[in-house]
C-alpha cells in the first residue's frame, strides 16, 4: 500500500503517516483512539520497517478536536515507542499554544507548517523582505539536512497563519532571497553505490554515473538523476519538495520515494523494469513513466 | 615494496580460507616471499588447508599480546621455503584482535615478505574490517547465488569507505572479484547465475572463476591447497586467477559448459 493511498483512506485511520520536511516523518493525529492508532503504526512499520523502524517522528495534534491530557499523553508516546518509532517532537498548529504543548508533551515544539509567504517574498529580492523573515528563514536554512533543534525560539508571528498547503516556489526563491550565495550544484558521485551505502545530496540534487546497488539507499533534497542502474532506494525531495523527480536509466529499485510518497518494488509495474524511467509527483501520487527511446 | 591482500567476501562458507591458501601457494610458487594470516581468531582453519595444524605452536593473538615474536609464530610451510603461516587462535575470540596490535603485526610482516594475504573471517565486524582494513588489494570471493552476491556488494562498500585507504585518501584499494564453487551445467539450466549476471550486478570483471569441484573438498581434507592439484580443473582455474593478478593475460577456462565429445554422446557417457 503506498503511501499516497493512505491519505486518501483517511476517513477510516485514526492518524496517518508521512514524510515531511528535513526527511522526517510526522504522525498525524484525526482521533484520539489510541489502541488503533498503535495498530495502525505498527502495521506501517511493519510495512516498511528498513524505512521506519526507529524512524524519528514528529506528532501533529493540529486536527485533534480536542488535545489529549495528560495521561492519554502519557499513554499515546508509549504506544508510537511500541509501534516503533521515536517520537521527537511536537508539531505547533495555528491556534494551539506552544508552552502547554511542550508541558503536556515533554518533547521540544516546532511550527506544524512553514512560513506562509507574502506575495513580495516570490520575488527573488531580498530588500523587499521584512527583516524578520529572513531571520527565520535563514534558521531555517542553517538547520536543514539536521535533526531539528526546537524552532519556536526563531518563529515569527506570521508563522501562526501559516496554511496547510505550502508553495514551494516561494519556499526555494525565499531562501535563495536569503541566502545571497548560489544554490550549490548537485552532488556528483562516479563510483558505484553499494549495498549499505548512503548518500545524501543536501540542499541540492544527486547525479550518480555508477550502478546504486539493491540495499543502498540515495537521497537528495532536489532530483536524483542514475545514469546506470538503480536498484536500491531512492528518495528525491527529502525535505518536502513536491517537484523534486527521480531518473534512472535502468530502473529497478527497491523503493522510490518523493516528498515522501513512497512506492516499494511490488507496486512498481515489472514491464518498466530495466527501462529508463522517470517518477513523478503528481497530485499525491507517483507517476512512474518511460522515458527515452527503447 | 609489500603487498598486503585481504581475501574477503561477507558471507561465510563462499571459500576465502580455501582461495586464500591457493593464492598464497601460487604466489609462492611463482618465487615471491609469502605470508599468509588467519583473522578468523577463535575458528582457526587456515593450518588445516595449509597442512600445518600440528606445527602450531604461537598463534597471531600471541604476537599481538606479545608473549613471543613474530619470528616464533610463522610456520614455515614444508613445500616452499618462501611461504609462512600465522595460525589464529582457537581459544581466544575476535575482540583479542586491536587495531593497534594489527597495524604494528602487518607491519613487521611488511618487512620479512613480498605478499601479505589476510584471510579474513566471514561477517562485517571487527574480526573481518581489521583484516581489510590494511590491504592494499582486495580479493572478493563470491559465489554465483544471490545472497553471496548481495553480501559481496556491501564488502566492496566497506573496502571503499572503511579501509585505511580509503579513510586517509590515499588512492582506492584494487578489487578483485573471484568466483568460486561455479558449475556451468547448473548455469545453463537456469539454476545458477552465470558469470556475466555476476560481473553486471557488481560492476566488477572477474579474475577468476573457480568450477566446483570434488577435488576442492579432497584437498582440504589432505591439508593440500587445491591450487598445488595441477590435474584438477580447480587447481589450474585457482592457477590462472594468481597469475592474472600478476598481471598475467589468461583467457577464462571452465565457464563454458563441455561440449560432449561424439564418442560420449554415441554412448550416452558422460
Amino acid at each position: 500500500m503506498s503511501a499516497a493511498q493512505l491519505g486518501q483512506n483517511t476517513a477510516t485511520a485514526p492518524c496517518e503517516l508521512r514524510q515531511g520536511r528535513y526527511g522526517l516523518f510526522t504522525v498525524r493525529l484525526f482521533k484520539l483512539d489510541l489502541y488503533q492508532i498503535q495498530a495502525h503504526l505498527a502495521d506501517q512499520v511493519g510495512n516498511a520497517p528498513g524505512l521506519l523502524e526507529n524512524a524519528p517522528v514528529v506528532i501533529d495534534p493540529g486536527l485533534l478536536e480536542k488535545l489529549p491530557d495528560t495521561e492519554q499523553t502519557a499513554d499515546l508516546l508509549a504506544r508510537l515507542r511500541a509501534a516503533g518509532l521515536q517520537p521527537l517532537a511536537v508539531a505547533q498548529g495555528p491556534d494551539a499554544d506552544p508552552d502547554s504543548l511542550q508541558q503536556l508533551f515533554g518533547l521540544p515544539v516546532i511550527a506544524a507548517t512553514p512560513l506562509r509567504k507574502s506575495a513580495t517574498s516570490e520575488e527573488p529580492d531580498a530588500a523587499e523582505q521584512s527583516p524578520s523573515q529572513s531571520v527565520a528563514e535563514a534558521a531555517e536554512v542553517g538547520a536543514s539536512g539536521a535533526l531539528p533543534v526546537a524552532a519556536e525560539a526563531s518563529t515569527p508571528p506570521a508563522q501562526t497563519a501559516a496554511t496547510t498547503d505550502f508553495d514551494d516556489d516561494a519556499e526555494h526563491s525565499s531562501v535563495a532571497a536569503s541566502a545571497p550565495a548560489p544554490a550549490p550544484g548537485s552532488l556528483y558521485v562516479n563510483t558505484p553505490v553499494r549495498s549499505g551505502q548512503q548518500i545524501y545530496a543536501k540542499g541540492r540534487d544527486l547525479v550518480i554515473t555508477a550502478a546504486v546497488s539493491a540495499g543502498a539507499e540515495v537521497i537528495a533534497d532536489g532530483c536524483i538523476h542514475v545514469y546506470a542502474r538503480l536498484a536500491g532506494k531512492a528518495l528525491a525531495g527529502a525535505q518536502g519538495n513536491e517537484h523534486a523527480r527521480i531518473y534512472a536509466l535502468n530502473f529497478q529499485p527497491e523503493l522510490v520515494s518523493i516528498a515522501g510518497q513512497y512506492r516499494l518494488m511490488e507496486s512498481i509495474p515489472e514491464s518498466l523494469r530495466g527501462l529508463a524511467v522517470e517518477v513523478v509527483l503528481d497530485n499525491e501520487r507517483l507517476d512512474l513513466r518511460s522515458i527515452g527511446a527503447r | 615494496m609489500s603487498e598486503v591482500i585481504v581475501v574477503t567476501s561477507g558471507k561465510g562458507g563462499v571459500g576465502k580460507t580455501t582461495s586464500s591458501a591457493s593464492i598464497a601457494c601460487g604466489y609462492a610458487r611463482r618465487g615471491k616471499k609469502v605470508a599468509v594470516v588467519d583473522f578468523d581468531i577463535g575458528l582457526r582453519n587456515l593450518d588445516l588447508i595449509m597442512g600445518c595444524e600440528r606445527r602450531v605452536v604461537y598463534d597471531f593473538v600471541n604476537v599481538i599480546n606479545g608473549d613471543c615474536s613474530l619470528k616464533q609464530a610463522l610456520i614455515k610451510d614444508k613445500r616452499f621455503d618462501n611461504l609462512s603461516v600465522l595460525a589464529a587462535s582457537q581459544t581466544r575470540d575476535k575482540d583479542a584482535l586491536t587495531q593497534d596490535g594489527v597495524e604494528r603485526v602487518l607491519k613487521e610482516l611488511r618487512g620479512e615478505f613480498e605478499i601479505i594475504i589476510c584471510d579474513s573471517p566471514a561477517g562485517i565486524e571487527r574480526g573481518a574490517h581489521l583484516a581489510m582494513y590494511y590491504a592494499d588489494r582486495a580479493v572478493v570471493v563470491v559465489n554465483p547465488e544471490v545472497s553471496s552476491v548481495r553480501d559481496s556488494d556491501r564488502v566492496l562498500g566497506l573496502l571503499a569507505s572503511k579501509t585505511n585507504r580509503a579513510e586517509k585518501g590515499d588512492g582506492s584499494i584494487a578489487e578483485h572479484l573471484l568466483l568460486t564453487r561455479y558449475s556451468p551445467e547448473r548455469v545453463s539450466t537456469g539454476d545458477m547465475m552465470s558469470v556475466s549476471d555476476v560481473e553486471e550486478i557488481l560492476g566488477l570483471k572477474v579474475i577468476g572463476v573457480i568450477p566446483e569441484s570434488q577435488s576442492v573438498l579432497a584437498a582440504s581434507n589432505a591439508g593440500v591447497p587445491v591450487i598445488l592439484d595441477e590435474a584438477s580443473e580447480a587447481g589450474q582455474a585457482y592457477d590462472d586467477a594468481v597469475a592474472r593478478m600478476c598481471g598475467d593475460d589468461r583467457p577464462m577456462r571452465f565457464t563454458e559448459l563441455k561440449k560432449k565429445g561424439l564418442l560420449n554422446r554415441l554412448f550416452g557417457g558422460s
